[in-house]
């Protein structure tokens, strides 16, 4: 019974601790303050556009290296590297880049890397054809 | 019989000395601006409505946008939307009511709108009294402005204009109501949100780039380099001897009293009459004096003096190139009036070694005061595109990083222009210029 109050009280312990320890990583992990201001919501899965292209702004620290890269899915589902943007955070802490957007369904993973610390956030946007943004801006029904 | 013949050709007579009397006066007495006999009796044909003589202050640049978070931008005022939205803001001062209003920047720019942004804080009474129409503007939290958001509505009959205050971004005035315009906005924007010249403008406040002062339209490459036509320039004014001169410069002599015209050694031509003095210098600046002080005392607005403003500009035939209202200073001597040229909606601005050469900061200054134009100066040059191409890869990131590498700090940055530079070379590129209130930063547009 001692042992598996002990036992207990060590798990209780444990799990209670190992939050901090991912907080502790999370800290780590974006301490080059990096984070998306604009051009894509990332608190959602997925955005719908009709648009070619979209822009996307963000934040780092001075120095922070950014990856920017597009997938887009085949039919079979898998998904391949369609483009890829590089850029380099200046004085402003500031990054912007105009991404271009094939129609279906786009993964756009951003990166970023300083000193070995890194931090991301990835996002997909389903473009639609213009064909059916005419369709509904003129009332045609589309089944 | 012969009685009556004599009647008529004695009336005929009598008309015909009076016209010469009264052709003689304007002739001698300056075009009876002074207040002499012939003034009273002119004055009965004369328009006395001044409330006519009135033009709302144009915006330096309009930002077009459809919703999708990408804005064309265009300067001065001659474009459909500038027009229709001018007309959204006369019909809507007049019917409906301001009210005072939050304002955010990323939730207006994600409807269909467009932006006229102005060069300068004007004056809110001023510009409402500009469509001759009483606003209601008492209990407004506003008083100036330099921003103004119409929102034309999805119903094609309303529309929403939003005064933002130039003190506090996060409020406005706003307007709601019907307008017979909007439908020809939603048109006039989704035209201009089709072209695609490679090049589209993004609001920092929509992209969450807080660090500004306030909301800024900067240029964004829509692929990886922008290519474009280098600019060149041709004098407005070609003279080669007095009499060239003379004939080049007419529109600015009004009345028919002799003019004497000289030229130095340093090729200046200097041209006068009994009050008007026009200079011409070798480098080509134009200098223009009005010393007529017959409508000093003319109540002024800033409305009229616009109007007097343009009405010159218009009358200048040598200018073939397009501007833009740039700024707007009060001084002792008057309103003065800043304008600068602009192709294919791009600015040219004067490179510091040709401003200091010049002593002039922008390509025309215009001193109005009594409604009258007092002076003007003008770098006398018209800008066309050439057949040479060049091409932009630094984006307005770069150019800011490089003003804060010279020392500039971020939040007193009003702008980020991206147009030619004038270096007074025979193929003018472009490049980023960083404006603050006190500078300008010059950052190449090109690795």
């Amino acid at each position: 019974m001692k042992k598996f109050r002990t036992f207990l009280i060590s798990a209780i312990i444990f799990c209670v601790s190992l939050p901090c320890f991912s907080i502790y990583a999370f800290a780590a992990e974006n301490n080059i303050g990096f984070g998306i201001t604009g051009g894509i919501d990332t608190t959602k899965d997925s955005i719908v556009t009709f648009d070619d292209t979209r822009t996307i702004s963000g934040k780092a620290n001075n120095g922070t290296d950014i990856d920017i890269s597009v997938y887009t899915k085949s039919f079979a589902g898998n998904y391949r590297e369609k483009y890829n943007y590089k850029l380099n955070v200046g004085l402003s802490g500031l990054f912007s880049q105009t991404v271009s957007l094939n129609i279906g369904e786009n993964l756009i993973c951003i990166n970023a890397e300083k000193d070995g610390k890194t931090a991301g956030e990835e996002v997909t946007v389903k473009r639609k054809a213009d064909e059916i943004k005419n369709k509904l801006e003129n009332g045609i029904y589309l089944p | 019989m012969d009685s009556r013949k004599g009647s008529i050709r004695t009336i005929i007579v009598c008309i015909l000395v009076a016209a010469a009397v009264f052709q003689t006066g304007m002739l001698w007495l300056n075009g009876n601006s002074s207040h002499n006999f012939f003034y009273y009796v002119s004055g009965i044909f004369r328009n006395t409505n001044e409330s006519s003589n009135i033009l709302a202050v144009s915006p330096a640049k309009t930002a077009v946008g459809d919703g999708d978070s990408t804005f064309s931008l265009l300067y001065g005022g001659e474009n459909d939307a500038v027009e229709y939205s001018g007309n959204i803001i006369s019909d809507l001062v007049s019917s409906s009511d301001f009210e005072n209003s939050k304002f955010m920047w990323s939730d207006v720019l994600k409807y269909r709108c467009t932006v006229l942004v102005f060069s300068f804080s004007v004056p809110l009474n001023e510009y409402t009294s500009s469509f001759n129409k009483k606003a209601n503007l008492s209990d407004v939290d506003v008083n100036n402005f330099q921003n103004i958001v119409v929102v034309p509505s999805d119903d094609n009959e309303n529309s929403t204009v939003y005064f933002v205050s130039s003190d506090d971004e996060n409020k406005s005035l706003m307007l709601r109501g019907k307008s017979q315009y909007t439908n020809k906005l939603i048109n006039a924007i989704e035209n201009i949100s089709k072209s695609d010249n490679g090049i589209k403008y993004i609001s920092t406040s929509q992209s969450g780039f807080n660090i500004f002062n306030s909301n800024i339209f900067v240029a964004q490459w829509t692929q990886d380099k922008f290519q474009y036509n280098t600019l060149v320039k041709t004098p407005a004014i070609k003279v080669s001897n007095k009499n060239e001169f003379e004939s080049e410069t007419d529109e600015y002599f009004k009345d028919y009293s002799g003019r004497r015209t000289s030229v130095d050694s340093n090729n200046t031509y200097t041209e006068s009459n009994n009050t008007t003095v026009l200079k011409y210098y070798d480098d080509g600046v134009l200098e223009y004096f009005n010393y007529n002080d017959s409508n000093t005392n003319s109540k002024q607005t800033l409305s009229s003096a616009y109007f007097a403003c343009v009405q010159f500009l218009k009358n200048d035939s040598s200018i073939k190139t397009n501007y833009y209202l740039s700024d707007v200073k009060m001084t002792g001597d008057g309103l003065i009036f800043l304008f600068d040229y602009y192709v294919n909606n791009m600015p040219v601005v004067l490179a510091k070694d040709l401003s200091i050469r010049t002593d002039m900061d922008h390509a025309m200054e215009i001193v109005v005061k009594g409604n009258t134009v007092k002076k003007f100066k003008k770098y006398a040059y018209n800008y066309s595109l050439g057949s040479k191409k060049a091409y932009a890869d630094r984006d307005f990131l770069s150019a800011m990083n490089d003003a804060m590498a010279g020392g500039i700090n971020a939040n007193m940055i009003d702008d980020m222009v991206f147009g030619y530079m004038d270096e007074n070379v025979d193929n003018m590129e472009c490049n980023w210029f960083v404006k603050t209130p006190d500078t300008v930063f010059c950052s190449k547009a090109v690795n």
